[in-house]
C-alpha cells in the first residue's frame, strides 16, 4: 500500500539541541556551517583512564543555560525546570534543556491535549556518572548514598522529569538501541502517531554523563580514539580518514516534537520536515562489530517504509563513527544499496565536528540533517587529510558547500548489531 | 508502505512462553506453585551485607548451563551449546532473559521456515539490567582501572541483554529495549503487538530481566519502599498485598519471556495457541515522584479496554499491580472500582507478586504468563498472606487458596514509579 494521507503523514514541529558545537539552534548551525569541532581535553575525568578527550559537557546545568540562551523563555518553565532538576544528574539536564527548546520552538501555547501528547526517550544506561559517584560512596559507607539514589539512578528518572516538565500524559516509554537510539526513539514516536496512540510526541535523547570505568570500558576494547591526538582534540574524530582509530565521545542531547501532517496544519504550526518513514534491523550478533548486512536492510527497509526510490535520496547523513571498521562497513553499504549514486551524492559526518553523543547521536544527527536542508548547504567531514582508499566517496571534505536537497537518509549503528535509519523530507 | 492494522487481519496472539522465578524455572514448574500458593521469598543469599534489606526472591546462583542441564533435556543440542557460548561469562540478566527467552521460543515450536528471522523482531523490557555487575567493576576500578573486566564496555549496558538474546535465537528484525520503570514489560508488550499491528515484524519475542544490587536495595530501604521490618524472620510472610500489616514491596529477581506472532500465521504453521493479547495502553501521569494516582490508573485501563474494544463488564479477572505497599494498593483498589463499577465486586482480583515478590521490571511479563496459566488451566492463584483485609479493601482478592475459575477475558496492570502506568488485556485462546 503506498496510500499517503494527511492522517498518516508526520512532520518535525519543533527541534532543540545541546552539544558541544551549539546550545541553541542558531549556535549548532553556525558550528555546522563553520566545520567546528567540540572536542577538548576532558575537565574533569580521572587521569588514570585511556580515554583523555571527548566533547565535555560535565559542568552544563539548565540553570546556566536558561541564563544564557532562556531570555524569551516562559518563566513559569524556567522556574519549573530549576526545581524538578534539583539533585539531578547531567543526563536530566541535557535531556530536559533539549525538550523545552523543542516544546517551545514548536509554538504549542497549549492546543494539544496533555493525555494525547507522548514522548520517548532514547538511550539506556544514562545516569552512569551519578551511579558510579554513589557506588564509590556505597563502598565506604552505605549510609551516606544519595537520599533519593533508587528514584533517581533509574534511566526513567530522565522520562518522568521531562514529562513532568512539559506535562506529557500520553504514552511515554524510554528506548535502547545503543549508538541507534535516537533514531529508534524516532521511529517509535512515528509509529505511536501513526497508530493514533497519541496526537503528538517529544521525542528526546540524551548522552549519558560520563564516568571513567564507561569510558575505560570502550578504551579497553579500543573503540574509542586515545592514541594519537590527544594533543590535538579537535583531529581526533576524522570519519573515513585513514589515520582514524576510534569513536570520540561526547556529552550532548537533542530533541524534537512530531505532530501528524493534518494536526500540524489545523493549528497552523510551522513545520521543520517530514519524517517520511524508518526502519530498524539486527544483525543477530551480539559482537563490537557492525555487519553490512544489517546496515543494508536498514537502509533499504527506510526507503521503503517511506516509500521512496533510491535514486531520489540525494544527502545521506553517514554514522561515520571514525572507527576503523565501523566507516568502512558502512561505505561499503552504502554502495551495496545505492550503486552507482552513491557516488553522485554527499554523504557528511556530524560527528567528525561533535564527536559520537552515543544514544543521541541519531537525533542529533537528524537536527543536523533537517538544519542543513531548510539551509540549502551539506556542512564539512572535518579533518580530511588522508583518503582511505577504499572510502571514496563524496564526505564533502573541510569546506561546507550549498547543497539544496529533498530527501536524506540518516544512519544510525549500534554495537551488538542494532541498525537504524530514517528519511526525512522537506516540509510539505 | 504499510498502515497500522489492529484489526481481524493483525490479531496478534501467544504462542510460546518462558520463565525464570524462584517460584519456577519453567512454565509448569510455576503453574505448580500458582495452584499451590508457593512462595518465593528467602533471605538474601549473597545481598544483604551492611544493608538493610534482608530479603527477597533471591536468583543470584542462576547458571544457565545448570539450567539448561535441569529443564533442557529435550532442547536441540546446538541451541543448547550456543547459549553456553553467547552467555560465557555475562552478568545475571543476561543469562536470565537469555533462559526465559529460548523457553518460548522452543515452546513455540521455532524455528519455524514460515517466521524468517528478517521478519523476527524482539522488545526487551527494562533498563538499568547489569548494575551488580558495574557495582562489582567499580570496586575494582578505583583500585585499579586496568584490571575492571575486559569487555565491561560490551557487557554493562542493557543493550547487550538485548544482543545476546537476538544472536541465540537469530532475531533480525526490529530490536530494542523500553524502559518504563516498574512497567517496561507491559509497554514491552504493548510495543511488540504494535511492532505486529504495523507490519515491521510478523513476529516478537518480547523479554523482561530484572537482576538487583546491594546499593539499589539499601536506596528502596532507604526510602521506605520495602519490607524491612517484621518479617525477615518469616520472608515468606512478607509480601502481603492488600493485607492490613503489608509494609512495602518485596523485591525479586527472574524473568519472563513470551512470543508473540498474528493469528494468522500462528494458525498457518499449526502453532498452540495460549492467549490472544487484545490490546493495552501505558499512559504517563507526568510526575517523577513516587506518588500513585488513582486518576492516572483509571484513565490507562479506560484506555487499554478501548483499544481491545472491550466493554467494562466483559473483563473478568484482573491482575493486579499490588505491589504490597500501604500506599499503592488502595489506590489501584480505587481505580479498579472507579473502572468497573459494581462489577468490580464480582471478579477476582489477585496479586501474583504475593507469591513471586516483585520482579520489577520483568513484573507485568512475568504476569502475563500467569495469566495465561490460568486460563489454560481453569483456576485462579491466591493472593497469599491475606490473613486480614485492610479497611475499604473488600473485592474478592481470591485470598490465601486457589479455586477452579474460568475466564475469557483479563486485564494485567502495571504501574511504575515515576507516574507511568500502563494496562494489558488478554482474551483465552478460544475466543
Amino acid at each position: 500500500m503506498t496510500l499517503i494521507n494527511g492522517e498518516r503523514r508526520v512532520v518535525v514541529t519543533g527541534m532543540g539541541i545541546i552539544s558541544p558545537i551549539g546550545e541553541t539552534l542558531p549556535e549548532y548551525l553556525d558550528s555546522l556551517k563553520s566545520g567546528r569541532s567540540g572536542i577538548t581535553r576532558w575537565k574533569q575525568m580521572d587521569e588514570r583512564i585511556m580515554s583523555k578527550i571527548g566533547g565535555d559537557m560535565s559542568d552544563f546545568t539548565a540553570a546556566d543555560h536558561f541564563e544564557r540562551v532562556g531570555k524569551s523563555y516562559p518563566r513559569e518553565f524556567i522556574e519549573r525546570a530549576n526545581k524538578i532538576l534539583q539533585f539531578t544528574p547531567l543526563a536530566g539536564h541535557l535531556a530536559a534543556a533539549a525538550a523545552l527548546q523543542a516544546f517551545l520552538n514548536a509554538g504549542l501555547d497549549s492546543k494539544i491535549e496533555p493525555e494525547r501528547f507522548g514522548h520517548v526517550l532514547g538511550g539506556s544506561n544514562l545516569n552512569t556518572d551519578y551511579i558510579f559517584r554513589n557506588m564509590e560512596v556505597f563502598a565506604q559507607d552505605p549510609e551516606f548514598i544519595e537520599p533519593s539514589y533508587s528514584v533517581i539512578h533509574s534511566d526513567t528518572d530522565v522520562l518522568s522529569k521531562v514529562s513532568e516538565l512539559l506535562n506529557l500524559r500520553g504514552p511515554t516509554f524510554t528506548v535502547g538501541n545503543h549508538c541507534a537510539s535516537g533514531n529508534m526513539a524516532l521511529l517509535c514516536g512515528v509509529d505511536l502517531l501513526r497508530a493514533g496512540r497519541a496526537d503528538a510526541v517529544v521525542v528526546s535523547s540524551t548522552a549519558p554523563g560520563y564516568d571513567p570505568i564507561f569510558l575505560q570500558g570502550f578504551g579497553i576494547i579500543n573503540a574509542l580514539s586515545w592514541q594519537s591526538f590527544n594533543d590535538e582534540p579537535w583531529r581526533a574524530s576524522r570519519p573515513f580518514d585513514a589515520r582514524r582509530e576510534g569513536f570520540v565521545p561526547s556529552e550532548g542531547a537533542a530533541a524534537v516534537v512530531l505532530e501528524r501532517l493534518a494536526g500540524a496544519r489545523a493549528r497552523g504550526a510551522q513545520i521543520h520536515a517530514e519524517v517520511l518513514g524508518g526502519e530498524s534491523a539486527s544483525d543477530a550478533s551480539r559482537l563490537t562489530t557492525t555487519h553490512v548486512n544489517g546496515a543494508v536492510r536498514s537502509m533499504s527497509g527506510a526507503l521503503k517504509d517511506a516509500g521512496i526510490n533510491l535514486s531520489q535520496i540525494d544527502y545521506i547523513n553517514a554514522h561515520g563513527s571514525s572507527t576503523i571498521s565501523g566507516d568502512a562497513v558502512e561505505v561499503e553499504a552504502i554502495k551495496a544499496v545505492f550503486g552507482d549514486h552513491a557516488y553522485h551524492i554527499p554523504i557528511n559526518s556530524t560527528k567528525s565536528m561533535l564527536g559520537h553523543c552515543m544514544w543521541a547521536s541519531a537525533l542529533v544527527e537528524f537536527v543536523a540533517t533537517i538544519l542543513q536542508m531548510q539551509n540549502d548547504f551539506v556542512h564539512p567531514t572535518i579533518n580530511q587529510e588522508e583518503k582511505d582508499p577504499a572510502l571514496d566517496l563524496d564526505f564533502v571534505p573541510n569546506q561546507a558547500r550549498e547543497h539544496r536537497f529533498n530527501y536524506a537518509l540518516s544512519n544510525s549503528f549500534g554495537l551488538g548489531g542494532l541498525n537504524a535509519s530514517v528519511v526525512v523530507g522537506r516540509a510539505p | 508502505m504499510d498502515h497500522y492494522d489492529n484489526g481481524a487481519e493483525r490479531r496478534v496472539v501467544v504462542t510460546g512462553m518462558g520463565i525464570v522465578t524462584p517460584v519456577g524455572e519453567i512454565v509448569s514448574e510455576f503453574l505448580d506453585s500458582l495452584m499451590a500458593g508457593r512462595s518465593g521469598i528467602t533471605r538474601w543469599k549473597h545481598y544483604s551485607d551492611r544493608i538493610a534489606s534482608k530479603i527477597g526472591g533471591d536468583m543470584s546462583e542462576f547458571e544457565i548451563s545448570s539450567h539448561l542441564e535441569r529443564v533442557g533435556k529435550n532442547y536441540p543440542a546446538h541451541l543448547k551449546g550456543s547459549a553456553k557460548a553467547i552467555l560465557r561469562a555475562t552478568p545475571l540478566a543476561q543469562n536470565l532473559a537469555v533462559a526465559a527467552a529460548l523457553q518460548a521460543y522452543i515452546d513455540a515450536g521455532l524455528p519455524d521456515p514460515s517466521l524468517p528471522p528478517e521478519r523476527f523482531g524482539h522488545i526487551l523490557g527494562g533498563t538499568n539490567f547489569t548494575s551488580n555487575y558495574i557495582l562489582q567493576n567499580v570496586n575494582t576500578f578505583n583500585e585499579e582501572p586496568d584490571y575492571i573486566e575486559p569487555l565491561y564496555g560490551v557487557m554493562a549496558l542493557d543493550t547487550d541483554v538485548l544482543a545476546r538474546v537476538c544472536d541465540l535465537l537469530t532475531l533480525k528484525g526490529p530490536s530494542w529495549t523500553v524502559g518504563n520503570a516498574c512497567g517496561s514489560a507491559n509497554i514491552a508488550l504493548i510495543t511488540g503487538t504494535d511492532l505486529i499491528r504495523s507490519h515491521r515484524a510478523d513476529a516478537v519475542v518480547v523479554t523482561a530481566s530484572a537482576v538487583l544490587d546491594r546499593l539499589i536495595l539499601h536506596s528502596w530501604a532507604m526510602l521506605g519502599a520495602l519490607s524491612t521490618e517484621s518479617f525477615n524472620d518469616e520472608p515468606q510472610r512478607a509480601s502481603r498485598p492488600f493485607d492490613r500489616r503489608r509494609e512495602g514491596f518485596v523485591p525479586s529477581e527472574g524473568s519472563g519471556a513470551v512470543v508473540l506472532e498474528t493469528l494468522r500465521s500462528a494458525r498457518a504453521r499449526g502453532a498452540r495457541i495460549h492467549a490472544e493479547i487484545l490490546g493495552g495502553a501505558s499512559a504517563s501521569d507526568a510526575t517523577w515522584q513516587i506518588r500513585p494516582s488513582q486518576e492516572g490508573q483509571l484513565r490507562v485501563m479506560r484506555a487499554a479496554l478501548e483499544d481491545a474494544r472491550i466493554n467494562p463488564e466483559q473483563v473478568d479477572y484482573v491482575n493486579a499491580h499490588a505491589t504490597s505497599t500501604p500506599l499503592g494498593d488502595p489506590v489501584e483498589v480505587s481505580a479498579i472500582k472507579a473502572v468497573l463499577g459494581e462489577h468490580a465486586y464480582d471478579i477476582p482480583v489477585n496479586a501474583t507478586k504475593s507469591m513471586t515478590g516483585h520482579p520489577l521490571s520483568a513484573a507485568a511479563l512475568v504476569e502475563l504468563i500467569a495469566v495465561i496459566l490460568q486460563m489454560e488451566n481453569q483456576f485462579v492463584h491466591p493472593t497469599i498472606n491475606l490473613e486480614e483485609p485492610d479497611e475499604g479493601l473488600d473485592l474478592d482478592f481470591v485470598p490465601n487458596q486457589a479455586r477452579e475459575y474460568k475466564t475469557r477475558i483479563a486485564m494485567s496492570n502495571s504501574f511504575g514509579f515515576g507516574g507511568l502506568n500502563s494496562s494489558l488485556i488478554i482474551q483465552h485462546a478460544n475466543g
